[in-house]
């Protein structure tokens, strides 16, 4: 199995859930990655590859909602909640924290599968968005510290004499950065900087009155 | 209830004794005639002393006005029992002080240790006799029956009292008599010889004699005059028995003539039944010199034969020999007609109280009870019908709930009275009785041709109260005056009554408590039970159903996985297996629904619980520990609900520790034989602990935001039908032990 073939985590404390789970999973092709603890799961070094977690509400050291909002804060996998008996208020809970399903036991395998490949879906996307976003990151690195000055104008509109005046140097120099900032970057247009800003969060200077 | 007819014996018992007691009291009398007062206040104290197992009894007589006041005292068995008489009357002095009303009072033991529960008790009217005070270090003292001896001793004192105070005149009368007449006698002799000395002076002589019997007849005058001024009757008789002087009274009363009485004249007064022996009594006493005292049915002129008593003493002359007698006449009709009337209402008042006793101690409806105690006042207190009615719950009306005699019938006319209107209705809103021995003519009853056509002459009606709550109304009418003795025994009926149907109210609210916490009982374990038998079939029936999913995908797929859809199919068949276990195992908890008296074993039905929280606890986080002795003696018991005894407990104490984050979540239990007739067990939780380790098993007492707070009390019912103990004890901040015992198999 390649390390880009989609991955599903399953974390519950009943082994023959676990079992069952993984025997499904395995059965239409994904890989599966059980766990009997929230504390199993947060220790295991996971596979760079698309992946969803499948996760008991009702778990030792832990339940499964404490896990979810554990995991919101670092890179986690769309979860697909499973519970033995379980109350609207906490499904209600868990979807509005971003869960992607909320499933009793016995559930149906179509509904499961179905909830698994979205989240694995989504996980893709979100995971391209990372990479993507990564890489931006890594050519911003790039830039010295007085191109980091300038984008900002750049990517406000100014006239290369408006930043000049603004920073105080000349017209040309000012060009000069602005050809280094489109190298480094990998901006084909100005249009594209702009966008690569902005996803890097960097809002453009405000225009001197 | 089950202690109800030890109660019943108990008070019957009670009563017996009391009833003993009384005879005796008025038996003392009759050992009394004669005697001094002295003498009549000791035996009244030893007796009482005896009867009432007293610690202390203490008698003050005013004898007579600016004399000192007599004192006496009785202790039972105490370190002080030497104390003086008035010492102690000294110590009892804010007692003498105080209004009778207010007793019984409490002061400090003068004898002994502790407090003296005192009960002051006049003798005569107003006491003008004196004083017995009854002190006894028992708590319940004066009870009701005690209170009835105390009176009837000092009545009988009283009277006892007064009787020797009217012997103790007579005496002095009689002895005033002798002096005048011995003064007299030697004022003749004197006389005599003066006669003989100075014989020869005849004419001083005569004159001499004329002046003598000038003083002797002075002295008779104002003798006479002595007699028919005393309120008393009096008379006299001559040393052979013939009575030669009967005062104005005896003459008023009898209404014969000084002629007719005299000699044996004054028997023809004396009923004939009685003659004989009065004549004998009296023939007796004029033979043998002895005292006279006899009594006898006596003719008052105008209204025939009463009662009287009649003492007589002799007087004698220097050598002994008896020269005349002197005696009274005491009418004691009254005072016996009231002693049998006392007697008779005494007797009713105790049969309709224990009727009333035993038919609340006995039977089980209210109609029933109040049925029963009409039959009782209709038996003994002469009454044609007795009715009962009781306050509806809106306190609007009276609902009539039992009729004996007459009418029987509880439906009608006067089934339900507003309270206010009628008599009955007003009765209830004034809470005062109402009593008639004149229906016609009285405008508080309204049905006068029915009364008239009935022949019904009297009405009595009494509220029922409980303090000042009424409760109803207790009415009878009565074809017979009503006597002052029947009004007191209908009110302490309509007391007993009153306080009979207060008891059953709060039995029948605590009756109705108990079936809704057994309803709730039901409905909350089935609840909680149903939670967790979901979950623990749930886990392996998800499995099976996952797995039988993933089997069907691996032979779909080309090629089809046979090895893995196998697994799966294996998988399948032993959680199939393990979800049976489960289902098996809730059905042995279920099996039984009726309640049974099995030997079980304490341990056993701990594990069986255990198995089932066992899921639970894993995921609170909660580490169970047991320590259960092996080979304890079984107890005997109905399984499921000592398992939901058990599953409520440990449910309880896992959910206990759900806030706890700063120390392990620890579930102990153990078992422990600790003595050869009881199992101890206890369950431990490490959670914050109590406040209030009773009030948790009221029902509805809850700390948790979900549950309806029933799962303690159940507990506790649950122990107490097993006749053990629960109990909770906690530390501060370390959590909470429940523990309960239950009784080894006998």
């Amino acid at each position: 199995m390649d390390s880009d073939c989609p991955v599903v985590f399953v974390v519950d404390d009943d082994h023959r859930v676990r079992e069952a789970l993984s025997g499904l999973i395995c059965s239409v092709g994904l890989r599966a990655e059980v766990f009997g603890s929230a504390a199993e799961f947060l220790e295991f070094k996971r596979p760079d590859a698309p992946a969803c977690l499948i996760l008991d509400l009702q778990l030792p050291g832990g339940s499964g909602l404490e896990l979810q909002q554990q995991l919101l804060a670092g890179d986690t996998p769309p979860i697909v909640f499973i519970t033995g008996h379980g109350d609207i208020p906490s499904s209600v809970r868990a979807i509005k924290a971003g869960a992607i399903e909320f499933l009793s036991k016995p559930f149906d395998d179509q509904e499961l599968l179905r909830a698994i490949h979205i989240a694995i879906d989504q996980d893709r996307i979100a995971r391209q968005r990372r990479s993507e976003l990564a890489e931006l990151r890594k050519r911003y690195t790039l830039l010295t510290p007085r191109e980091r000055e300038v984008l900002p104008f750049v990517v406000a509109g100014f006239a290369n004499k408006e930043t000049a005046a603004d920073l105080g140097t000349s017209e040309i120099t000012i060009g000069v950065h602005r050809g280094q900032i489109m190298r480094k970057m990998d901006a084909g247009s100005l249009a594209e900087l702009v966008r690569m800003a902005d996803r890097l969060g960097i809002p453009p200077s405000a225009r001197p009155d | 209830m089950g202690d109800q007819p030890e109660d019943v014996a108990g008070e019957i018992k009670g009563l017996q004794r009391c009833i003993n007691d009384l005879i005796s009291l008025f038996a003392l009398p009759a050992m009394w005639s004669g005697g001094e007062p002295s003498q009549i206040v000791h035996t009244l104290l030893d007796a009482l002393l005896r009867m009432l197992q007293l610690d202390l009894v203490y008698a003050r007589l005013q004898d007579s006005p600016g004399q000192a006041p007599m004192e006496m005292v009785r202790l039972a068995q105490s370190p002080r029992r030497t104390a003086q008489a008035h010492e102690i009357g000294k110590v009892l002095k804010h007692v003498l002080e105080a209004d009778p009303q207010e007793s019984p009072a409490l002061m400090p033991n003068p004898v002994g240790d502790g407090d003296l529960s005192i009960m002051p008790m006049e003798l005569g009217l107003q006491g003008d006799v004196g004083v017995i005070i009854a002190g006894s270090v028992r708590a319940d003292f004066p009870r009701q029956t005690e209170k009835l001896i105390l009176r009837v001793a000092a009545n009988q004192a009283s009277i006892g009292l007064q009787g020797a105070r009217l012997l103790s005149e007579q005496r002095r009368v009689a002895s005033e008599l002798d002096r005048r007449v011995a003064q007299r006698t030697a004022e003749l002799a004197a006389a005599n010889d003066e006669l003989r000395k100075e014989i020869a002076d005849r004419k001083h002589a005569e004159e001499d004699l004329r002046s003598s019997e000038e003083k002797h007849r002075t002295s008779e005058r104002s003798l006479r005059e002595l007699t028919e001024t005393i309120p008393q009757m009096l008379w006299s008789a001559e040393e052979d028995g013939t009575v030669n002087y009967c005062n104005q009274r005896t003459l008023d009363y009898t209404g014969l003539s000084a002629e007719e009485v005299r000699d044996a004249g004054w028997l023809t007064a004396v009923h004939s039944g009685d003659m004989a022996m009065a004549t004998r009594a009296w023939s007796g006493s004029v033979t043998s010199g002895e005292a006279f005292q006899c009594e006898f049915r006596f003719r008052r002129a105008p209204d025939g034969y009463r009662w009287c008593i009649s003492n007589a003493v002799p007087l004698r002359d220097p050598e002994g020999k008896v020269i005349r007698w002197f005696g009274t006449i005491v009418d004691l009709h009254d005072w016996r007609e009231a002693q049998r009337a006392l007697h008779a209402i005494q007797t009713r008042q105790v049969a309709v109280r224990a009727d009333v006793s035993l038919a609340f101690g006995q039977k089980e409806s209210l109609e029933a009870i109040l049925q029963e105690c009409m039959e009782s006042i209709v038996r003994h207190l002469d009454a044609a019908f007795a009715r009962v009615w009781t306050l509806s719950h809106d306190a609007r009306m009276l609902e009539l709930r039992a009729s004996a005699g007459l009418y029987t019938h509880l439906h009608g006319a006067h089934s339900r009275i507003p309270v206010g209107q009628f008599k009955i209705g007003k009765i209830a809103l004034e809470q005062k009785h109402v009593l008639t021995n004149d229906i016609i003519n009285d405008p508080r009853i309204s049905d006068k041709t029915w009364a008239e056509t009935e022949g019904m002459s009297s009405f009595a009606g009494y509220p029922l109260l409980v303090g000042t709550r009424t409760l109803g109304v207790l009415a009878m009418f009565s074809r017979k005056p009503l006597t002052a003795g029947t009004a007191e025994a209908l009110a302490s009926t309509a007391d007993l009554i009153a306080h009979g149907i207060e008891r059953k109210n709060m039995e029948e609210a605590l009756r109705t408590n108990q079936e809704r916490l057994s309803r709730a009982m039901q409905t909350a374990t089935v609840g909680e039970f149903a939670a967790a038998i979901a979950h623990e079939i749930n886990q392996p029936l998800a499995a099976v159903v996952t797995n039988g999913q993933a089997c069907l995908r691996w032979l779909a797929a080309e090629p089809p996985g046979i090895a893995r859809a196998q697994d799966a199919a294996e998988r399948i068949v032993r959680d199939g297996k393990e979800t049976a276990e489960v289902v098996r195992r809730i059905r042995a908890l279920f099996k039984q629904t009726a309640v049974e008296r099995i030997e079980l074993d304490v341990n056993e039905v701990i594990g069986d619980v255990l198995e089932l929280l066992s899921g639970q606890a894993a995921r609170r986080r909660v580490a169970v520990e047991t320590d259960l002795v092996p080979d304890l003696a079984p107890v005997v018991g109905d399984r499921v609900q000592l398992q939901q005894l058990v599953f409520n407990l440990l449910l309880n104490a896992i959910e206990a520790m759900d806030a706890v984050a700063d120390r392990p979540r620890q579930l102990s239990i153990c078992s422990r034989q600790p003595s050869q007739e009881t199992i101890l067990v206890e369950i431990r939780d490490t959670g914050t602990g109590l406040e209030d380790p009773e009030g948790i098993f009221d029902a509805f007492f809850t700390t948790k935001e979900s549950g309806m707070g029933m799962g303690l009390a159940i507990c506790r019912s649950i122990i107490n039908a097993h006749r053990g103990r629960l109990w909770a004890a906690s530390g501060e901040g370390a959590g909470t032990t429940f523990s309960f015992t239950l009784p080894v198999r006998a």
